[in-house]
């Protein structure tokens, strides 16, 4: 009975395709055969190859139906070690599946995952329909294994997915991708792997980056500004250049870190006059440790060249009535704190505005009668880790704002009023005319 | 045994309990050698409170409190105990949560920030150091990406990895935290916002 169904709907299959090739004019309609061939990867119609789907994909297309869980792992593994994970194959077809895994090279990974690094047990299994089986996939690292990420897939069957054209690496379909972090601790721990701040054209700042060396052996060092050092950013409308170029960065440094101690990279940064805008870039450290990834052994740099203004922010209005003019002048601040890479405590410089209200007649005096602290709290929630739940509930500040209220005798007509902020990131102002209550 | 025999070894335990019961003092002295006060009006049980809280608040291994400050507000029959404890050597405080009620207090919540600066310094560079951290920072170019450092305390690490005290670092703006094991700095696990 489900052999006589297989046949009608074999040749359902074939059916269709003999009148879709009538469409082709690409492809022969006699003598039409189709065999999957596994080893290309391709099912081909002759020697034509059949063009799959818009989506890549043919649903004709017969193959083994295995459902394979997790399609992804992730393992870390220092050279010498062995570590090993469990897959579970289920069988969704209505027919008996042999699940042979096996591994198959995968180039997306930065290194070839060795197939004699893996061993799969039960070596092969045939599995009925809806029948599940575990498969263990153990991977022991050579104890000379270079460290970096390695990738392989491990293929349960050979159905591969058609191609269009033929390739070195056929994508297989009952398969999961095995990745692979080999690595090694450090011997330097870089102290201070980001350098982030807010700087201002003309002045000059000093930096440190500390690297401890945990071992007991010297290790060379060789900071140098990174040759890839991002020279862009993507502003709001386009790609803008460096607030300044790497060479108003200085570095000084020993050329080795003795065993045990900690060193001190100096970065000096000389902002120059006119510069305006962000800098992004890096420096390598070139430290001779191959356990540091090329990436790893770099320090980022994130400044933002902060120009402080030097002429009031201007806001003319005018009044229909007489009464007095109240003005409120806030800003608003991120109460986090801004981490200093070089580890320095960078003490916040409070917020303060300085302000001069013009009517026609001239300058007209203000009297600061009011300053307030507002701020938002946080009571922590699911915005936070799993691990900061025990904070829940408990107050945290978040955001401060700081205001100061003036007030100024009114009249009717023109009035100008300019406001001169001092660390202030931003600031909102509100001009009342007439009474507040 | 003689007489004298006798006496030699009541007065050798005699001197073993007096040099217990100094060293138990020192100690009790030294862990917690800081003034306590109470906003508002203290609660009729405030010396049992300040008692039983002396043990079970501790400051990061190295540092000392130098104030500690309780505020407390009755929930029907039980007290609930605000704590803020501060170290000159941190410009964040500890605070902790607690419930009192019939003699017992409860720990319940904690958000612990008091931590000397080179050891916030060096649990975010071995935090940026994690591949998963360092892509979720990446891909901004914001200056001030600002992270926060609390010390996890072992009831709370231990459904995580293992019962000992562990740093949370966290950028709450990427949405991105690491569990760190200050013994062998490492990353011991990884939060991305899911």
């Amino acid at each position: 009975m489900m052999e006589s169904k297989g046949i009608r709907i074999g040749g359902l299959i074939v059916a269709m395709l003999l009148v879709s090739m009538a469409f082709m004019p690409a492809v022969s309609a006699t003598e039409v055969e189709v065999h999957p061939v596994p080893d290309s990867g391709m099912i081909m119609v002759d020697n034509e190859v059949t063009v799959t789907s818009d989506a890549g994909f043919n649903p004709d297309m017969d193959f083994a139906k295995l459902k394979i869980n997790p399609r992804y792992s992730n393992i870390q593994l220092k050279p010498g070690s062995s570590d090993e994970i469990t897959v579970t194959v289920t069988n969704t077809d209505n027919i008996t599946i042999t699940a042979e895994p096996k591994v198959v090279t995968s180039p997306y990974e930065e290194n070839i995952l060795e197939e004699s690094w893996v061993s799969i047990t039960p070596a092969s299994k045939d599995l009925g329909p809806d029948v599940k089986q575990e498969f263990t996939i153990k991977v022991n690292i050579p104890q000379d294994a270079d460290i970096g990420n390695y990738g392989a897939d491990i293929a349960f069957t050979d159905d591969v997915m058609p191609t269009q054209y033929p390739t070195p690496y056929p994508a297989y379909i009952n398969s999961m991708h095995l990745y692979v972090d080999v690595w090694t601790p450090p011997k330097i721990q870089i102290q201070t792997p980001y350098l982030g701040d807010r700087v201002k054209a003309g002045d000059e700042y000093d930096y440190e980056i500390k690297l401890k060396n945990v071992v007991d052996k010297d290790i060379a060092i060789d900071p140098k500004m990174s040759d890839d050092n991002q020279r862009y950013y993507y502003g709001p409308y386009d790609t803008v250049g460096p607030a300044f170029d790497d060479d108003a960065i200085t570095i000084t440094a020993p050329s080795i870190v003795k065993a045990g101690e900690t060193a001190v990279v100096k970065v000096h940064l000389e902002v120059p006059d006119d510069a305006k805008g962000r800098y992004n870039g890096a420096i390598d450290l070139n430290i001779d440790d191959p356990s540091i990834r090329e990436w790893d052994g770099q320090v980022q740099m994130n400044f933002e060249v902060w120009t402080q203004p030097s002429e009031p922010y201007t806001k003319t209005f005018t009044t229909r009535t007489g009464g007095p003019i109240t003005i409120e002048v806030s800003s608003n601040d991120y109460n986090y704190g801004i981490w200093m890479g070089a580890g320095g405590q960078d003490e916040k410089d409070e917020a303060s505005f300085d302000l001069a209200l013009e009517y026609e007649s001239g300058e007209v005096e203000l009297n600061l009668v009011k300053t307030t602290y507002s701020g938002t709290v946080s009571l922590g929630a699911s915005d936070f880790p799993p691990w900061e739940m025990d904070g829940a509930g408990i107050y945290h500040d978040a955001i401060e704002v700081y205001t100061e209220t003036y007030e100024a005798p009114g009249a009717i007509g023109e009035w100008t009023l300019g406001i001169l902020p001092t660390n202030a990131e931003q600031f909102n102002y509100l001009i009342t005319i007439g009474a507040v209550e | 045994m003689d007489h004298l025999s006798k006496l030699f070894v009541a007065a050798l335990i005699l001197m073993f309990l007096i040099a217990g019961v100094v060293c138990i003092n020192d100690s009790e002295k030294s862990s917690s050698g800081y003034e306590v006060t109470w906003m508002g009006t203290p609660p009729a049980e405030s010396a049992m409170i300040e008692t039983k809280l002396k043990q079970q608040i501790s400051p990061y291994p190295g540092m000392e409190y130098d104030n500690v400050t309780l505020s407390a507000s009755r929930e029907n029959d039980k007290l609930r105990i605000h704590t803020i404890a501060e170290s000159s050597a941190s410009r964040y405080p500890d605070l902790y949560d607690f419930t009192y009620r019939d003699g017992d207090l409860i720990q319940v919540g904690y958000l612990l920030e008091a931590i000397p600066e080179s050891v916030r310094s060096e649990a975010i560079g071995v935090a940026m150091q994690n591949e998963g951290i360092a892509n979720a920072l990446s891909t901004n170019t914001n200056a001030y990406a600002v992270s926060s450092v609390k010390r996890i305390l072992p009831e709370t690490s231990e459904k995580f990895y293992s019962g000992k005290t562990l740093l949370s670092v966290t950028w709450l703006d990427y949405s991105v935290s690491a569990l760190i094991d200050m013994d062998t700095g490492e990353v011991v696990q990884v939060w991305n916002g899911q």
